[in-house]
């Protein structure tokens, strides 16, 4: 009984492996799919190879990239304003419903995933350039790094937004400047460049440009204390100094009662907020719902509920500014959260 | 020559727990510790065993101090069976008797067919052979005793060392573990606090009292009225066995 | 039970024939592991032809020059295998050490944790990680390693002057276990962003990704030098059984050997769990589970974890990988999934046997 008892599972998986081998044993090698030469033709403004500087290191492109995968959201919105649906194989990490402009373009794009991929999900679209808009996908715990997918010739690039010199923020570092709309428009110019689209790239940031100072130019809110709350009830996140939210804060006027904290996001404790007494709240409307206050309803409903919230001016008056997740974030959407903010000032602006 | 200790004193937690004993067993003869709870049995067994150093005396084997010799060594030679062995392991009595040939093995292994035949003789003569297989769990606690003791044989020492065996066991099987004892060539030392096992089969006893040896000889000699009145506080009454003309003794309240 | 207990009485198969079985069970068993790490190779969430894979084994282990893509070349080459590999390693390591403590330990719940390993490599990986300690010097991994050894360090202090024996050890490692978590919890609430907090809890739960391999010589060397020095000791594993007294007098140099194979077992967990995190519940089960195939010697149970462990580990990182793509799922919870109901089984086997 013991022979047999122990003998009989490595039998089986013996088996098995021998009939697999068997399987793979009989086939002729598969051809290798040469560059076929008929790429995608960009505007031919590009002069490759390019090498562009980006987050520290020198990203050298041999010619235009013809399948790219993006990891973020941001990224993705990106690229596909400037036109690269077709030249795109896989888009990753998505927080929100893609920008209704961009749907149509979006449906052409293979999604790999909703958070992020595994490195073989990666290279199984069989890149040939990777974007990114936060820097912990490239780096331990993450995607790949830059240098592993270097190794079997993927280029990569991580937006400016996310960081300072040669520190990617999300992947560990900490800003200790500003973030700046320099930093959001470099990063279409980059892109725009390296996909030879320089054309598209320019129109786009143009047009955001205009957006932006139309927004800005009609909305003054003459320094009235908010705060920015992007998820979580029990410890809620909140815009930092530094960040994105304070970049809104400042174009529209608006005195970010926790400008302090050097932290993009950090999180605080509700007594900080009330003892701040804000006469604004910006509301983050996080489409994954998977915790307790991600949407918009829960917010408001938690705030006129709590005890030491329910009796804030800002909350009795209902005066809250809704903003989709990725709104808050530095991408393309900023201008977007721009514009809300602006229409809310137009309507509300002025009641105290 | 055979395990002996020389005016071994050892204290623990600051108590003098054996002061002063000296032991020096006839080859091949069986040696009874006698002696009341606390009186320094266990540890002086402890001592023989090489488990500790005592502080002062010396412990021997072959005529060299016991502590000097690789503890493998001494295994071979000394087997020792305490009180209370428990483990969790779901072991057969078979593992359990097996464990005995761990000083005879090597890294590779061993003689495999000496360590069959001293583990089967050992069960037979404790009288487990038919429950070999048995889970050790599934065993009473006399049971238990009793492989713990063919654990001991399957050592085959040529010291062993008990410290009261006859625990848990039921009349019969303390007669047979007696019998077994007494017969094997080996030299013996076992604790009891049976007088009347001591005084059937022990060919000299050992008396202990707070540590101190108060006496020493053959039980016909050391077990006097006197003595065990003194050590244990009671009344014995010396007689003669019908059977077998040994000393035994009738006990009563002082 | 009534056939073995005739069986006892009457024949049995002859040591000799006994151990060629062992040991033919044992060969099985490590062609087993060898094409289950194959089958790895051609298991995942990318599409790689098994001609494909057959191309990329032969070019790199029998030095052939068939055209592959470079893609197919990373993923089966740079990506499947090592991570194979280190899990095969890691599951062996693991189970190993559980074997060892469940001995040294006298405690059938004990695992290769239980000396607060785990904990301290989780602290000094925060350490590394998310204050920044060290500016760069360290890796995650090495800083992993270094907390590791500090924390068992700490408990083998503390059982010192604690009580004596096993069951010090034990408490020892709960105090230990305990302090470093919550060390490493203070870090974590109180410096840490939602990414860095994600981060740490990959590693709690034990990951395989990103395996390569400098990772793969690491965990296979190490753990191969354990398996020998846990084989040599392996009749004295044998002997702790009734307690640290039998072992005396079967001859084990009790306080040495428990602190050689204590030492050899932190290490070794230490260095897998720097690698990969704290996958747990291998340690746990797999001894048991190889106990129950072929009964409590050492000599036996040894080996067979071994190899129960790679195979297991194996395939519950190639069923992960695929039954959960896109996303990573960290290995600890596949091996908590499959982990736990096996552990149930086997407790309830266990209590009909006895």
């Amino acid at each position: 009984m013991l022979r047999s008892r122990a003998a009989r599972p490595p039998l089986v998986a013996g088996v098995v492996a021998l009939a697999l081998l068997a399987l793979t044993g009989c086939g002729a090698s598969e051809a290798v799919p040469q560059a076929t030469g008929t790429a995608t033709a960009g505007e031919g403004t590009t002069s490759y190879p390019l090498t562009i500087e980006d987050c520290g290191r020198r990203v050298t492109v041999e010619s235009a990239p013809q399948r790219i995968v993006s990891l973020d959201q941001n990224s993705t919105e990106i690229l596909l304003s400037l036109g690269l649906a077709d030249r795109m194989v896989g888009t990753a990490s998505w927080t929100d419903p893609v920008l209704p402009s961009l749907a149509a373009a979006n449906e052409r794009v293979p999604r790999l995933s909703d958070n992020a991929p595994t490195y073989e999900v990666l290279l199984d679209a069989r890149p040939d350039f990777v974007t990114a808009s936060f820097g912990r996908h490239y780096g331990q715990g993450g995607v790949a790094s830059r240098e592993r997918l270097a190794e079997t010739g993927i280029g990569s690039y991580l937006s400016p937004t996310d960081c300072e010199g040669d520190v990617s923020i999300n992947g560990g570092g900490k800003r200790t400047q500003a973030l700046t709309t320099a930093q959001l428009y470099r990063e279409i110019h980059d892109l725009a460049e390296v996909f030879d689209v320089q054309r598209r790239g320019d129109a786009l940031v143009a047009e955001l440009r205009a957006r932006a100072e139309a927004a800005t130019a009609r909305t003054d809110l003459d320094g009235q204390r908010a705060f920015f709350w992007f998820a979580d009830t029990k410890t809620p996140y909140v815009a930092g100094g530094l960040g994105s939210g304070q970049l809104l804060a400042d174009e529209t006027g608006l005195d970010n009662v926790f400008r302090s904290s050097r932290d993009d996001w950090p999180a605080v404790g509700w007594e900080q907020v009330v003892a701040a007494d804000p006469q604004v709240i910006v509301l983050g409307d996080l489409q994954r719902d998977r915790f307790p206050g991600d949407r918009l309803d829960d917010k408001i409903a938690f705030l006129e509920h709590d005890p030491l919230t329910k009796d804030l001016d800002a909350v009795r008056n209902h005066r809250f500014v809704a903003l989709h997740g990725a709104e808050l974030n530095p991408s393309i959407r900023f201008v977007d959260g721009l514009e809300k903010i602006a229409r809310w000032s137009a309507e509300h602006g002025d009641d105290r | 020559m055979t395990v002996t200790a020389r005016e071994v004193v050892w204290s623990r937690g600051g108590r003098i727990v054996v002061d002063g004993v000296s032991l020096h067993p006839e080859p091949g003869t069986t040696v009874g510790l006698l002696g009341p709870n606390g009186s320094g049995k266990s540890s002086l067994i402890r001592l023989l065993q090489g488990a500790a150093r005592p502080d002062a005396g010396q412990v021997e084997l072959d005529g060299a101090p016991v502590t000097g010799r690789s503890r493998r060594d001494v295994a071979r030679r000394i087997a020792t069976v305490t009180q209370h062995a428990e483990t969790d392991a779901a072991l057969t009595v078979r593992d359990v008797v097996e464990l005995g040939r761990i000083p005879h093995r090597t890294v590779l292994g061993g003689d495999r067919a000496r360590d069959a035949t001293a583990v089967d003789a050992a069960l037979r003569q404790v009288g487990l052979a038919d429950r070999a297989d048995a889970s050790w769990h599934r065993l009473s606690g006399g049971e238990r005793q009793r492989a713990q003791i063919a654990r001991a044989l399957a050592q085959e020492p040529t010291e062993l060392l008990m410290d009261e065996p006859t625990n848990h066991l039921d009349v019969r099987h303390q007669l047979d573990l007696l019998r077994l004892v007494a017969d094997l060539p080996v030299t013996t030392v076992v604790a009891l606090h049976d007088l009347n096992l001591a005084a059937a089969h022990c060919d000299a006893v050992v008396v202990l009292a707070a540590g101190r040896a108060v006496a020493a000889g053959t039980p016909e000699d050391v077990l006097t009225e006197e003595l065990v009145a003194e050590v244990y506080g009671v009344r014995a009454i010396r007689v003669r066995r019908p059977d077998t003309g040994r000393l035994a003794l009738l006990f009563d309240t002082l | 039970m009534s056939t073995a207990l005739r069986r006892g009485v009457g024949w049995r198969p002859s040591p000799l024939a006994r151990s060629l079985v062992v040991t033919g069970a044992v060969l099985v068993g490590v062609v087993a592991v060898a094409l289950s790490v194959g089958a790895a190779a051609t298991l995942g969430p990318a599409d790689v032809s098994l001609v494909n894979v057959r191309d990329v084994l032969l070019n790199h282990l029998g030095s052939a020059q068939i055209p592959v893509t470079v893609t197919d070349d990373a993923i089966v080459w740079q990506e499947r295998l090592p991570r194979a590999l280190v899990a095969a390693a890691s599951g062996a390591g693991l189970g190993l050490c559980g074997v060892v403590l469940q001995a040294l330990l006298r405690n059938p719940l004990a695992d290769p944790f239980v000396l607060g390993v785990s904990s301290g490599a989780s602290t000094g990986a925060v350490l590394i990680g998310v204050l920044g300690v060290g500016g760069g010097a360290l890796g995650l991994s090495s800083g992993a390693f270094v907390g590791a050894l500090l924390a068992f360090g700490l408990v083998l202090l503390l059982a010192r002057y604690t009580s004596n024996g096993s069951q010090g050890i034990v408490l020892a490692g709960v105090a230990g276990t305990h302090l470093f978590s919550a060390v490493t919890s203070f870090v974590v609430f109180a410096f840490a962003d939602a990414d860095a907090t994600r981060g740490v809890m990959f590693w709690l739960l034990g990951s395989l990704e990103g395996m390569r391999w400098p990772q793969v010589w690491l965990a296979v060397g190490t753990v191969t030098v354990g398996a020998v020095v846990t084989l040599v000791a392996a009749r004295s594993l044998d002997a702790f059984a009734f307690g640290d007294d039998v072992a005396a007098s079967l001859g084990v140099h009790v306080q040495r050997t428990r602190v050689l194979l204590l030492v050899a077992t932190a290490l070794l967990t230490a260095v897998l769990v720097s690698i990969a995190g704290a996958i747990g519940f291998v340690g746990l089960v797999l001894p048991h589970a190889a106990r129950l195939l072929v009964g409590e010697r050492h000599r036996r149970v040894v080996p067979v974890t071994i190899l129960l462990g790679a195979l297991f580990m194996t395939w519950v990182d190639t069923v992960s990988r695929v039954a959960f793509q896109p996303t990573a799922l960290p290995v600890g919870v596949g091996t908590a999934l499959v982990g736990v109901p096996a552990f149930v089984a086997l407790l309830v086997h266990r209590r009909s046997r006895s």
